[in-house]
């Protein structure tokens, strides 16, 4: 009898190794079909959606699920609530338990990267190229090309920014004087910024010029600022198809050396821990500029030192570090994508509802106004949100800068090479071995690293 | 049952008792065995069966981004190869070793020393204890907030207000080689004691008063007390604690993730592991990155083993 329950019992443990696998196995996602043209609203489906936790990325998607549900009344949509510090963790996680939601809304390097990786559907392949006919014009071209890679489609574009250069005008006016006038150039960046650093009030030096974040930990703002900074002289990370790193071409090296020279004459300091650079500037007003994008408005309207009922903080279009290139920044982007893990039963209904969110004009200007981003539809840009009223000047800015936004590039690598630009950031700001020899070690490793993966 | 039968078949028909059923029978070990099968399906489930699986993937080319591109296949022993030349794993071994040290010595040296003071106390043991138990309750976030306001790398940060009253410019302590890991171990060196404290203070309870006793016909000084009753009839209790607080120490993974993420001077081989795991994807080379440690915590146990001669009894 005892042998029988332990066998019983084995038995159970056995069965044991099994759990722990999901739904079931991954959807063959190229061999899947889906004709957007001839829409049936009385589709059945259930859907996942892993989506940011703050009530205000939470809210306009609640309203947008509603007002999808009056069109499709029988898909079942169902949010869950993310944390953004660790949800790329997160989904591979899930990805490897076969627990992956159906749908995402991630940065778009990391669609690219997932879609390369086939984990996400190509929508081009599931319509046959139609959505890329019947949607494309509607978007930013810049927006579309950054859920793309060549003629495969990831997702769909929704909420954008970019960064401006922002200034503390209290402390700029005590320094240089009420006729301020912000940066436009390299030269006069790296002047200004040291004079602030420089200008003393009661014996002590109370202010920062630019600081950046250069080799910081805990978010992608480095590498996001760092991205803007080469384009800003020409240069890239990656070739145009990323088979190959650019960043021992003379256009590379010569924007990190301007970097380097900048730091090191003390005219721009840098924090390796981006939250602080946020604070510093955004919270405690010591801090004269620094690159940041739109999703801080609400924050910035908070400092007022002077008391005048206007927030400190202003903008400036991106100062030209090279005569003759714009004055490029990074291009933010989130796109809205099916994984491979969404059954298929689920995949037309899937398609229509980031369809609904991504082209519906209420739901993608509501979650962009909510959120302090700009939507991706051209349509959105000329909501009189983003172009009458009080913040008129605000969001022209950014609208303006949007247009010279440039994408970091997508690749399956690219974990691999953020890492290895930290690296590359920190051994410049060390200082040991020259520019050139860095940027030709990194460009080494990283196409070691692309070679490998080819292998 | 048989010797029921037996006696049975001298009395009467009607007299016999009835056959107890099946489960009846194995009441007991039905009991057992249900109770038993729910802690060893939790336990297969989340160790026997993760250690296979771990086991088998470090085996593999595995990698989640190329998976469905290439599959995944046996590449013998590559990934423990690849390791043994992997300059970020030594480093994060040193990291871990060096946390573990600090650790070990600074958590039992004060969590024994607290422990001694209480049990010396004539009143107020458990305020005492309950005090200085504290700190365990706080929760990471919480603790990780204490750490970066102390080490905030501007002017305003504690740490840097107190150079600054001696004319030091402000250091950005989490971030720089010279100090991130130091600052970053300095509140579990201190604060990280409690538990290791309350197993020595049970373990000093355990000791019979009889010997204390017996040795102050001897000897009134404590610290002789200490030192020839107290330490060595504490030896299982340090054994346990130093094991722990190896296996502790070489898994940290905690204060680098939420303090001093991608800091390569505070990456400690568990969180190595896990960017290599769930950022990069590369679940097989992850795996033997895992096994590698396993087999560290493994020999040094046995080591310890070897190295804890006797057992002490109080009989």
């Amino acid at each position: 009898m005892k042998r029988l329950l332990v066998i019983v019992l084995a038995l159970f443990m056995a069965l044991s190794v099994f759990a722990g696998c999901g739904r079931g196995a991954n959807t063959k996602v190229d061999e899947l079909r889906y004709d957007p043209e001839t829409v049936d609203t009385q589709m059945e489906g259930e859907l996942e959606i892993w989506w940011g936790p703050m009530d205000y990325m939470k809210e306009p998607l609640e309203r947008a699920i509603a007002s999808f549900n009056e069109k499709f009344p029988n898909v079942t949509v169902k949010p869950m609530y993310q944390l953004h510090s660790d949800y790329y963790e997160q989904l591979n996680l899930a990805y490897m338990n076969n627990t992956a939601p159906d749908i995402i809304r991630m940065d778009h390097v990391l669609l690219q990267s997932l879609g390369e990786s086939k984990r996400v559907v190509n929508l081009n392949t599931l319509t046959e190229g139609k959505v890329t006919e019947m949607e494309k014009d509607k978007f930013l071209p810049a927006a579309w090309d950054g859920v793309s890679i060549t003629e495969s489609l990831y997702g769909f574009p929704f909420d954008t920014n970019t960064t401006l250069l922002m200034y503390n005008e209290v402390i700029c006016k005590e320094v240089f004087g009420e006729n301020y006038t912000p940066p436009t150039t390299y030269e006069e960046l790296v002047s200004q910024s040291k004079q602030v650093y420089e200008y003393e009030a009661n014996g002590i030096h109370p202010y920062k010029g630019l600081v950046m974040a250069i080799a910081a930990s805990g978010s992608e703002h480095d590498i996001y600022v760092l991205n803007g900074w080469l384009s800003r002289y020409g240069a890239t990370i990656l070739n145009d198809d990323r088979s190959a790193a650019t960043l021992d071409t003379p256009e590379a090296i010569e924007a990190m050396q301007k970097l380097v020279d900048m730091v090191q004459s003390g005219a721009c300091e840098y924090v390796g821990y981006a939250p602080t650079l946020e604070n510093e500037f955004l919270y405690n007003g010591t801090t004269a500029f620094i690159e940041m994008g739109s999703w801080v408005y609400d924050t910035i309207q908070l400092l007022d030192n002077n008391k005048d009922g206007e927030s400190d903080i202003k903008i400036a279009p991106m100062p030209v570090l090279k005569e003759g290139i714009p004055g490029y920044a990074t291009l933010g982007l989130f796109g809205l994508g099916i994984t491979n893990q969404c059954e298929a039963k689920n995949i037309p209904a899937a398609y229509e509802f980031i369809k609904f969110l991504a082209t519906d004009y209420d739901a993608q200007l509501d979650y962009a106004k909510s959120t302090n981003t700009m939507p991706t539809l051209i349509e959105g840009q000329n909501d009189p949100y983003y172009s009458e009223g009080e913040n008129t000047e605000f969001w022209q800015a950014f609208k303006t800068q949007l247009q010279l936004s440039l994408p970091r590039p997508g690749t399956m690598l690219w974990p691999e090479i953020t890492e290895q630009l930290k690296s590359m950031e920190r051994m410049l700001m060390a200082g040991r071995y020259s520019v050139e020899e860095i940027l030709q070690n990194t460009t080494k490793t990283i196409n070691e690293l692309i070679e490998e993966m080819k292998g | 049952m048989r010797k029921t039968a037996k006696k049975g078949a001298a009395l009467s028909a009607d007299a016999v008792p009835a056959k107890k059923s099946f489960l009846q029978r194995n009441r007991k070990e039905i009991v057992a065995y249900a109770l038993l099968a729910f802690p060893l399906i939790w336990f297969t489930i989340f160790f026997v069966v993760g250690f296979v699986r771990g086991f088998i993937y470090s085996l593999t080319d595995y990698d989640l981004r190329f998976s469905e591109l290439r599959g995944i296949n046996f590449n013998n022993f590559k990934n423990y190869i690849d390791l043994f030349t992997d300059s970020r794993v030594w480093n994060g071994l040193k990291v871990s070793v060096i946390w573990t040290a600090v650790m070990l010595v600074g958590n039992n040296v004060l969590g024994l020393l607290m422990a001694v003071l209480i049990n010396s106390l004539h009143r107020g043991k458990g305020g005492f204890l309950a005090a200085l138990y504290w700190p365990t309750l706080v929760s990471a976030a919480v603790s990780t907030q204490i750490t970066l306001y102390f080490f905030r790398p501007t002017a305003d940060g504690v740490m840097n207000i107190v150079i600054g009253l001696f004319g030091h410019e402000p250091i950005a302590w989490l971030e720089t080689e010279d100090t991130a890991l130091l600052s970053l171990m300095l509140q579990p060196f201190f604060l990280g004691f409690s538990m290791k404290m309350m197993i020595y203070y049970a373990g000093i309870k355990g000791i019979p008063r009889l010997y204390y006793e017996s040795a102050s016909l001897e000897t009134n000084s404590r610290w002789h007390l200490f030192w020839y009753i107290t330490l060595p009839l504490l030896a299982p209790v340090v054994f346990l604690n130093v094991i722990l607080s190896v296996i502790d120490g070489l898994k940290v993974l905690a204060p680098m993730q939420l303090i001093t993420p991608d800091n390569p001077y505070t990456e400690s081989l568990v969180y190595y592991l896990y960017g290599e795991a769930f950022t990069k994807t590369k679940i097989g080379y992850a795996s033997a990155i895992a096994f590698f440690l396993f087999a560290i915590i493994m020999l040094l146990t046995i080591l310890q083993n070897f190295a804890k001669k006797k057992e002490v009894s109080y009989e």
